[in-house]
């Protein structure tokens, strides 16, 4: 251990109150500025692979943000739906593979997921146990919900009521989880999936019933040679058996079925062009390329950092002339020490070097104080957003 | 170190010294003053006279604005501030009135200072040892690991003592080192102080105002004249 070194520590323990004291503002000057910035990077970094992984989305005119945000990260507002026809023009097309969604529902406070066997090849996941969903009624869960919920194979969750006091609404669906998708660190951890069909149910635009003809008192509204009208007295089923499953049915065409966004795998770099300049003129529907939206939303967000790190800059250097004072002040206050040691013969930069060391001690402890309290704080914040 | 090349010579030599501080009257001039190696002298003198400022120049901490300072064959003059210094802590060792010693070391660590402050000085396991078995001499071998505010006068001083003894200079310069000190305690550390530079053959000068003291020296030097 250097001598310098030495007596800077010493020193510094010799003080505990002092050295904590200007340990304690240079951590609390430091402390927001890395925590913003590892904020910044870690969902920075999140939000813009998860883009760049996903082509393109086609959804309904309306927020930018939106459309990419609940598309690719299942947060934010639903934007409003398009129908299940648009889907079936691009399929028709043969320039993408079109993943529909409709995320509309939740489940246990989670997002659901209505969509197609193409996601989870276009976002390679995998089943950890059991199989992807297969059946009307299935549900195959995120790691992370499958870890909060303490669910597994076998097991059912409800879906979420929308509306509690809407006696129209539709019940909560109980869905049987037929799968646990493999932890992959994005958004994909925390949803709920299952098949469109599903999640119309859910959401009351499917539903199944006994027969019309067995249906007796209140629940029928007429019955005469031109058929039989039910009421709202009717008893749907609120789960999917083996033994109802065929009487599940939608009213209305295919086409008319509502998605709150599609994803597009193209087929090629031509295909994905083409699929922009077609869409590009349209103004019932929008195409969107989502790194492009995700970099122009981080772009406002980096903008609004530099301010954030003007006011940091300030405050650091309204903390170093603090420093500089009780430097200072030090200084002034050990005249006498240093004279002592002047005299004993210490060389002349040694008083410099210690001043120097006793000052990167405390910095350096700061620094560290700050990192730590940083990192507590971003596993804070990530716990209440979310990871993205 | 010169050490070797001076024993049994003059370890202290003075000619023609003038010093003045600038805007004061004060003017300190010695014509001649000569210390053998090992030898030990006393300066007395009214208060004002120049004893601090005698042993300043003696250690190189001040310059003479004429004549020549020369201890351990080193003229102080003749070198600029950065060589007095590395002279300074490997030739000459103080002692101060009021101990001067750093109360966030421990007094191990204070009695070690020398080596900690200047690289000319190298902390080793053998300069440890040295220092454990020179407190042990001086008394104080049980409080190396205690702090200097926990010590008595006459402790701390033994402890300023050990610093300078340390590095074994050739020159000891000692400023009123028992002006704290109670009548038997003075006696005491004053004889330590004289015994153990004798014993390693340094020289001696040491600042007092006690007359009664004056026995314990080889030598006595007045300023205003050299007795």
């Amino acid at each position: 251990m250097s001598g310098a070194f030495l007596l800077a520590r010493r020193y510094i323990a010799h003080h505990p109150v002092r050295s904590s004291v200007l340990a304690a503002g240079v951590a609390l000057t430091l402390l927001l500025p890395i925590a913003v910035q590892l904020l910044v990077a870690r969902y920075g970094d999140s939000l813009v692979r998860r883009a760049r992984e996903t082509p393109l989305v086609l959804g309904a005119p309306g927020s930018r943000y939106d459309l990419v945000l609940d598309s690719l990260y299942f947060q934010g507002r639903t934007p409003t739906p398009l129908s299940m026809a648009e889907v079936q023009e691009v399929l028709a097309g043969g320039l993408a593979v079109p993943v529909p969604l409709d995320t509309r529902g939740s489940a246990g406070g989670h997002p659901l997921v209505g969509t197609s066997p193409d996601y989870y090849s276009l976002r390679s996941l995998v089943c950890a146990e059991g199989e992807l969903p297969l059946l009307l009624g299935e549900c195959v869960l995120g790691a992370r919900v499958a870890r909060k919920e303490g669910l597994g194979v076998g097991d059912s969750l409800l879906t979420d009521q929308a509306a509690l006091y809407d006696l129209a609404a539709a019940y909560p669906l109980k869905m049987h989880v037929s799968g646990v998708l493999a932890e992959t660190g994005g958004p994909d951890d925390g949803a709920v999936f299952c098949s469109l069909e599903t999640a119309w149910v859910a959401a009351g635009i499917g539903h199944g019933h006994g027969a019309a003809e067995e249906q007796k008192g209140t629940a029928v509204l007429r019955r005469d040679e031109q058929g039989i009208v039910l009421g709202a007295a009717l008893r749907e089923w609120n789960e999917v058996t083996p033994e109802n499953i065929d009487s599940f049915h939608f009213h209305g065409g295919p086409g008319d079925l509502p998605v709150t966004g599609v994803l597009l795998a193209p087929r090629s770099d031509k295909a994905r062009t083409l699929l922009r300049g077609r869409y590009q003129g349209r103004s019932d529907v929008q195409v969107l390329v989502p790194l492009a939206v995700m970099e122009e939303l981080l772009g406002v967000v980096l903008r609004v950092k530099i301010f954030f790190d003007a006011n940091s800059i300030l405050v650091g250097v309204a903390t170093a002339l603090f420093l500089a004072v009780i430097v200072t002040l030090s200084l002034a206050v050990r005249r006498r020490e240093r004279l002592t040691l002047k005299k004993l013969g210490c060389a002349r930069s040694m008083v410099a070097r210690l001043m120097a060391t006793e000052l990167a001690l405390i910095v350096g402890a700061g620094a560290i104080l700050a990192s730590a309290g940083a990192a507590l704080l971003v596993a804070l914040a990530a716990r209440g957003i979310g990871p993205l | 170190m010169d050490r070797t090349a001076v024993a049994g010579g003059v370890s202290l030599e003075i000619t023609g010294l003038e010093f003045h501080y600038p805007g004061s009257p004060f003017r300190l001039e010695i014509e001649k003053l000569r210390l053998e190696s090992g030898r030990s002298a006393v300066v007395i003198g009214p208060s004002g006279c120049g004893k601090t400022t005698l042993l300043d120049l003696c250690a190189g901490i001040l310059v003479a604005e004429r004549g020549r300072v020369v201890s351990a064959g080193f003229d102080w003059s003749a070198h600029g501030e950065a060589a007095r210094r590395r002279r300074r802590i490997q030739t000459v060792g103080l002692v101060f009135q009021e101990f001067e010693l750093l109360d966030h070391l421990t007094v191990g660590e204070n009695v070690v200072l020398p080596y900690l402050i200047h690289p000319a000085l190298r902390l080793d396991g053998a300069v440890r040892g040295r220092a454990r078995e020179l407190a042990g001499e001086l008394g104080i071998g049980a409080l190396l690991d205690r702090r200097p505010r926990h010590l008595s006068q006459g402790e701390r001083q033994r402890v300023a003592i050990a610093r300078a003894l340390l590095p074994e200079p050739a020159l000891i310069l000692a400023d009123e080192p028992t002006g704290n000190l109670d009548p038997k305690t003075t006696r005491t550390v004053l004889d330590l102080l004289v015994s153990k530079a004798r014993s390693r053959g340094a020289t001696l000068l040491v600042v007092t105002h006690d007359h009664s003291l004056l026995d314990a020296f080889d030598r006595v030097i007045e300023l205003g004249g050299v007795a």
